[in-house]
């Protein structure tokens, strides 16, 4: 089924840049759809449209319904996840949780914080500084701050970036772990391992153009055909 | 040749931030030209200034005039109630010295009350003590202008006297031919010639008798009736005169004893006249020469006005009190800190939390733009307001400023107005700053003029004209009036209310711009 559909996405910086160009793509529900390309292409981009910090050219369905996403009409059912670790440093892992859950009106919320680090692995950390936590523990509390109040939609800028190889497999068994609870999820990654990893499927994007969508299998192989 | 590279570098990722690099340049020059043009004028100008007086007297005019001539002063003129007129302008911060002048002239004292919370306060204490001596001897002047006018018109009426004197000695000397000729007329008349006339009338008659008799015995003989009756007729006649002259010589010398009496006293009366006016004159003549002499003193005296000459005093009051300075500055001084921590602190908050996404991640879930302006501007000022206890304790115990503990809850109250504008205003910088280096540019290009034109540094009154039209409605400054409106009761109900709205209105105003800012620097 057809969560969300995106038609002619056009972003324009200035008078004659486009970070997105008239890109179409559908995302479907209980997938992880990877957005991949080089740096510069415009993944992050999509994501900042997708989750309304940027108002496009274009037109944007949730199931089937045209929505705005800029006036908040989706931002209930949307996680966000940045690419730096964006919460606060000198809070704990637990604060901060909180912090995020209130931006949302999320009940029980003390229940979900338990059950949301344990799933995360912070259990034992969820009353350390933010600042004292390792760089992978870093990266899973800036997802579960994104997941507290459990989105449909969970977008994903880059998430592995800068992380030691287990941390990242630790990443990448949460990111599927949260999908598997029927969270729909967007991941914009330049790392086709990542993508090769977790997406079912990859939009392939360059200079701000959709190039290639398929599986994952599928768009490394013409990546590494084109060299 | 590393270490050139990094320093080029560090030098081209600050300009690659347009806003640091556009404020980098802007800064310096805005408030160069900012704060340089609020020292342009030449000295205080336009001070508003009360002349004040019961009963309008030479003095009161003698003082508005000074103040009027010295180029210095917006002069409001004011007779009666004037404690009380100059008591609530003062304290509402309409006019910074009233000064009243007493009705009675001589010996009293002008009170000088001067608005000691502003640094013109100071130099108003300064230019009245200053000027003291020159009021004194400008009420002197018009002193002596006012007695050498009365001398004058003294002078004119003594010369009216003397016509006076004059004609009356005229008089007294007509008076005294007129007695000399009647004494001389009388001198003519003297009792022994009287008596010989009355006697040669006497003896003419007894001649007359004699030759009558003679004739009536011819008559007789020769039997004369009729002539005989005529001759007794006339005899009876020359008895009749005789009686008459008689009658003549007594009463001549009845009233010759009288005249010489008469004349006698008047000529006494008369010298005594002539010696009054003698003594008359020889007064007038002093007074007139006195009169010339304190012209030639007062007229001197006008030249240069003695030392020890000191008719009427000048008292200069501070209006709140003769409290330490620091009580008077401490205001001014709590809201700049208030204006510094509250603008710098929010600015530099908001870019951090910016850089690090997490407004991001905020401005991407339901809650409204306003909600999280409000929740923005509400964290900063409670976090600028936790130091104003220990600002205000530190104050008291330390500084020695004097309050009491209703008046520390008050400017407290006061300070939290101005931390909460102060706290959006370092948003709206925050919001357009898109690194810290902007944002302390930023907020120096906003702090650094508004501390100037605070008017606690310098005094606003020297400002130019169109610079000083603006200060009063500052936030800055309608912060420090409401902190000393609490501390010093220096306002009533309508002006605390004007302060209170004109806070509130910043507040909206800026929150409005807040809000409109914030919109486009979280989508950004």
């Amino acid at each position: 089924m057809e969560l969300l559909r995106l038609e002619n996405i056009t972003v324009r910086y200035g008078l004659f840049f486009k970070a997105l160009d008239s890109v179409n793509f559908s995302v479907r529900d209980g997938e992880i759809l990877g957005l991949v390309g080089p740096n510069g292409c415009g993944k992050s981009t999509m994501l900042k449209v997708i989750s309304g910090l940027i108002n496009p050219g274009g037109k944007i369905f949730y199931k089937n319904d045209r929505v705005h996403p800029h006036k908040k009409d989706i931002a209930k059912i949307l996680g966000y996840v940045p690419q730096e670790n964006s919460f606060f440093n000198k809070l704990t892992v637990k604060e901060n949780m909180k912090y995020f859950s209130r931006l949302y009106n999320v009940e029980d919320v003390d229940k979900k914080i338990d059950a949301a680090v344990k799933s995360l692995g912070l259990e034992k950390k969820k009353d350390e500084l933010a600042e004292r936590l390792s760089g992978g523990m870093k990266r899973r509390l800036n997802i579960g701050c994104s997941i507290i109040h459990d989105p449909s939609l969970l977008l994903l800028d880059e998430p592995s970036v800068e992380l030691d190889p287990i941390s990242r497999n630790n990443l990448w068994s949460l990111i599927k772990r949260i999908n598997q609870f029927g969270t729909t999820i967007i991941i914009s990654t330049n790392m086709m391992n990542e993508a090769q990893a977790l997406c079912s499927r990859l939009i392939l994007l360059d200079q701000g153009k959709k190039t290639s969508e398929g599986t994952a299998d599928t768009i490394i192989s013409k990546v590494e055909r084109m060299g | 040749m590393k270490k050139r590279y990094m320093i080029w570098k560090d030098i081209h990722a600050f300009f690659r931030d347009f806003r640091s690099f556009f404020l980098l340049f802007l800064t310096p020059i805005l408030i160069t030209i900012l704060v340089g043009s609020l020292f342009m004028s030449s000295g205080a100008e336009d001070i508003p200034i009360i002349v004040c007086t019961e009963k309008p007297t030479s003095i009161y005019d003698s003082t508005i005039s000074l103040v009027k001539g010295s180029g210095v002063f917006i002069l409001i003129e004011k007779q009666g109630d004037c404690m009380d007129f100059i008591d609530h302008r003062l304290r509402s911060g309409k006019v910074r010295a009233g000064i009243i002048v007493p009705e009675i002239t001589m010996g009293s004292t002008i009170e000088i009350y001067v608005d000691n919370t502003k640094p013109i306060g100071t130099y108003l204490t300064s230019y009245f003590n200053l000027i003291s001596k020159d009021v004194s001897n400008r009420l002197i002047n018009a002193y002596i202008s006012d007695a050498l006018n009365n001398l004058e018109a003294n002078e004119y009426q003594l010369n009216e006297l003397e016509a006076v004197i004059d004609e009356f000695d005229f008089e007294l000397m007509r008076m005294e031919d007129s007695i000399s000729d009647i004494e001389g007329d009388l001198s003519g008349i003297t009792l022994e010639g009287m008596e010989n006339d009355a006697n040669n009338i006497k003896t003419f008659t007894s001649s007359l008798r004699s030759n009558i008799a003679n004739t009536r015995s011819l008559a007789v003989i020769m039997n004369y009736t009729d002539i005989i009756d005529d001759l007794d007729s006339l005899s009876g006649s020359l008895d009749n005169i005789d009686a008459n002259a008689n009658a003549i010589i007594n009463a001549n010398n009845r009233n010759i004893n009288l005249i010489n009496n008469r004349k006698q006293d008047v000529q006494s009366k008369l010298n005594t006249m002539k010696t009054s006016l003698e003594e008359l004159r020889d007064h007038l003549n002093t007074i007139k020469d006195s009169t010339v002499l304190i012209k030639a003193v007062l007229a001197e005296m006008k030249e240069e006005v003695p030392e020890y000459s000191d008719p009427v005093k000048s008292k200069v009051i501070g209006f709140f009190g003769e409290k330490s300075y620091i009580n008077f500055i401490f205001p001014s001084i709590l809201i700049m800190i208030v204006m510094w921590m509250a603008t710098f602190l929010s600015s530099i908050n908001f870019i951090r939390q910016k850089n690090r996404g997490i407004l991001r991640r905020i401005s991407v879930s339901p809650m409204k733009t306003r909600t999280i302006a409000t929740e923005k501007i509400t964290a900063n000022a409670i976090i600028s307001l936790i130091p104003l206890p220990f600002i205000l304790l530190i104050s008291f115990f330390i500084l020695g400023i004097e309050m009491s503990l209703f008046n520390a809850i008050f400017v407290f109250l006061a300070a939290s107005l101005s931390v909460l504008v102060f706290s959006i205003l370092g948003l709206i910088i925050g919001s357009f700053s898109k690194s810290e280096t902007t944002a302390i540019l930023g907020s120096l290009i906003v702090i650094i003029p508004l501390m100037f034109m605070s008017g606690a540094l310098y005094p606003v009154e020297a400002f130019p004209d169109a610079i000083k039209a603006v200060t009063e409605f500052l936030p800055i400054n309608t912060g420090i009036r409401l902190v000393e409106g609490f501390l010093f009761y220096t306002f009533d109900w309508v002006d605390f209310m004007f302060l209170i709205y004109t806070m509130v209105g910043y507040t909206l105003i800026l929150s409005i711009g807040c809000w409109f800012l914030m919109r486009r620097s979280l989508k950004a």
